[in-house]
């Protein structure tokens, strides 16, 4: 049986959330579905309802009874978005708005209970990631923005990604794009631009049931990360690690490394964004990566890489340094350097050999 | 400390954990170094008002890091960009612009550099998984162009139409009939009625910058309403 947890948090200067999800768990199928209203737009929040609700409710619906093969299911799912689109025009036509002013994204989550097949459908700057058995997270959605412009449900059928997923799962987390920017750091390179630490605590099965034993939800940890104790908040991470089969130490050094970077708690905290997210799991625990994995980036090296991508000019800038009238590179104050050092060092000679005479 | 399985983790700056999924604001202000501007003190009021815009965005945490700017200058010599991407924490720090106007106005061309400009922007924004502000270019020129603004106009309203560029085009000392011209080109026209009150133009610049940089981005930032013009500058119509 599938476990769903849901964060659903308005933004710190919002006083109602734009986003709006929808789960519906039947016997043999589980639909679950997320979606963003874009702020910009006039009634983005009931494009936000307006869409889960017909998404999930259709998939339900019309779910086959038998032949659940991959092509009919993903083709229920976008028919379900085609649905939803249009339920959404003819709220804007009654409304006489444009329709635009519904602009909204939209997520999916179908679990087949009889075939254990995981399907996804996605549009929009939010996100799905899934950790597998192995405990490897893989991203399965890309960040659809096009220059500054979110693709929305409007955008068409040709920008939504309907898929299943082949691999193994152990949990999913569907977030919109509050939470999943701090999640997808494109500049960690060793875990496919994951923040991991952050993933780990929010869609951890056991972290989740830990903290919820000790009176904290998903939604208290995301939407005042600063009033949850963080030394539960790491405990709870530790006794995962250790679940995945980290020995003690390992893992103790994990969460050393995790609590000295202090990343988590400040990204968490940073986001003013609508935070929703809903995270799937199942009762299968993952494998341990290698520790490294699940350790912190090296925030400041990060930094450097990506100001040196932003301001080439500047940092080519700032490698110079102005001596006199002369202007010299790193390079030849490393020669000055280096040459400065030789003379002092003979003149030490030089002094020692006259005291030694 | 560090054991075989261990990584020694500095604790970075919380600027920079932040600052990896900061979104940023691309700002373009370009100016005509074109011979009229030496007449009064047109350029020396820009260069003034540049100046008080450093000084007002200098003490704004948020504008600083989320800003980014570049200056280009159009006249006798071309379109130069006399200030390439930096961000405002730095641009405030910068020297006094030295800028020496003569010659001609290719203001066609200077708009076409500053999509050019705004664009390649947001695509180093993106590349690096930046969330973006729609990019603000404000243009300051006091002479009707000397080149054509048909291509200009055609790529102008390309981006204005999709939001993603938001051009203001201020006219100095212009006539009534010149001011029709610079409309024509851009649905954001403004004429500078007091060549006195320029510096303030840049006043305005800031706090936009600054209550677009304060809004989310993405969806708030390329909507939020500006505040009204300051005294001395009006809002000229435009056919777009």
């Amino acid at each position: 049986m599938l476990k769903c947890n849901v964060a659903y948090v308005p933004g710190k200067h919002h006083k109602t959330s734009e986003d709006a999800y929808c789960v519906l768990h039947e016997e043999d199928l589980f639909v679950a579905a997320i979606a963003d209203g874009v702020g910009s737009a006039k009634c983005g929040g009931e494009g936000s309802s307006l869409a889960v609700e017909t998404v999930a409710t259709f998939i339900v619906e019309n779910y086959p009874l038998v032949d659940r093969n991959e092509l009919v299911v993903k083709s229920l799912i976008r028919t379900a978005y085609q649905k939803a689109l249009s339920n959404i025009k003819r709220q804007a036509d009654q409304a006489k708005e444009d329709l635009a002013e519904y602009d909204t994204t939209l997520m999916v989550i179908v679990y087949d209970y009889v075939t254990s097949t995981f399907y996804y459908g996605h549009c929009g700057d939010g996100g799905i990631i899934a950790q597998q058995t192995n405990g490897k997270y893989v991203n399965l959605t890309p960040c659809q923005r096009v220059d500054q412009c979110v693709l929305t449900l409007r955008s068409g059928a040709k920008y939504w990604h309907i898929d299943r997923i082949d691999q193994e799962i152990v949990s999913i987390i569907c977030a919109t794009d509050g939470i999943m920017d701090k999640i997808r750091q494109p500049a960690i390179e060793d875990t496919d631009g994951l923040y991991v630490p952050l993933l780990m605590l929010l869609s951890d099965s056991n972290t989740i049931r830990y903290l919820k034993h000790k009176g904290v939800t998903l939604s208290d940890l995301v939407d005042n990360p600063k009033a949850i104790s963080r030394n539960l908040v790491y405990t709870a991470m530790f006794r995962s690690l250790r679940k995945y089969g980290l020995n003690k130490s390992v893992a103790q050094n994990v969460m050393g490394s995790i609590k000295k970077s202090a990343g988590l708690f400040l990204l968490l905290d940073s986001i003013t964004d609508d935070k929703t997210a809903l995270i799937c799991s199942t009762n299968v625990i993952p494998s341990a990566r290698p520790p490294k994995y699940y350790m912190p980036p090296d925030w400041q090296q990060l930094f450097k890489k990506r100001r040196k991508l932003l301001y080439a000019t500047l940092d080519a800038e700032t490698d110079q340094t102005e001596i006199g009238d002369a202007v010299v590179t790193d390079k030849s104050q490393d020669a000055i350097r280096e040459s400065l050092l030789k003379r002092i060092k003979l003149a030490f000679d030089k002094l020692l050999r006259k005291r030694n005479e | 400390m560090s054991t075989n399985n261990s990584i020694e983790i500095k604790q970075a700056p919380y600027n920079e954990i932040l600052a990896c999924s900061e979104g940023h604001l691309a700002a373009v202000i370009a100016i005509d170094e074109s011979g009229s501007m030496n007449n009064g003190s047109k350029l020396q009021a820009v260069i003034d008002g540049i100046e008080n815009f450093k000084k007002s965005n200098s003490s704004d945490p948020i504008t600083l890091k989320r800003v980014d700017v570049c200056v280009l200058t159009f006249g006798g010599r071309g379109v130069k960009v006399i200030q390439d991407w930096i961000p405002m924490a730095e641009f405030v720090k910068q020297p006094p612009l030295e800028i020496v106007a003569e010659g001609t106005t290719p203001l066609g061309e200077a708009i076409i550099k500053s999509i050019e400009l705004t664009r390649e922007r947001n695509r180093v924004y993106s590349s690096i998984g930046t969330p973006a502000f729609t990019p603000f270019v404000m243009v300051v020129t006091d002479g009707l162009p000397s080149d054509s603004l048909e291509e200009a106009k055609k790529r102008l309203r390309e981006r204005e139409d999709q939001k993603k560029i938001r051009l203001f085009c201020c006219g100095v000392g212009l006539e009534n009939t010149d001011m029709q011209t610079l409309a024509s080109l851009s649905k954001r026209t403004i004429q500078c009625t007091d060549e006195g009150a320029l510096s303030g133009l840049f006043d305005w610049l800031s706090e936009s910058i600054s209550t677009i940089s304060y809004s989310r981005a993405i969806s708030d930032g390329n909507n939020c309403q500006l505040g009204p013009l300051p005294q001395g500058f009006a809002v000229v119509p435009s056919d777009w």
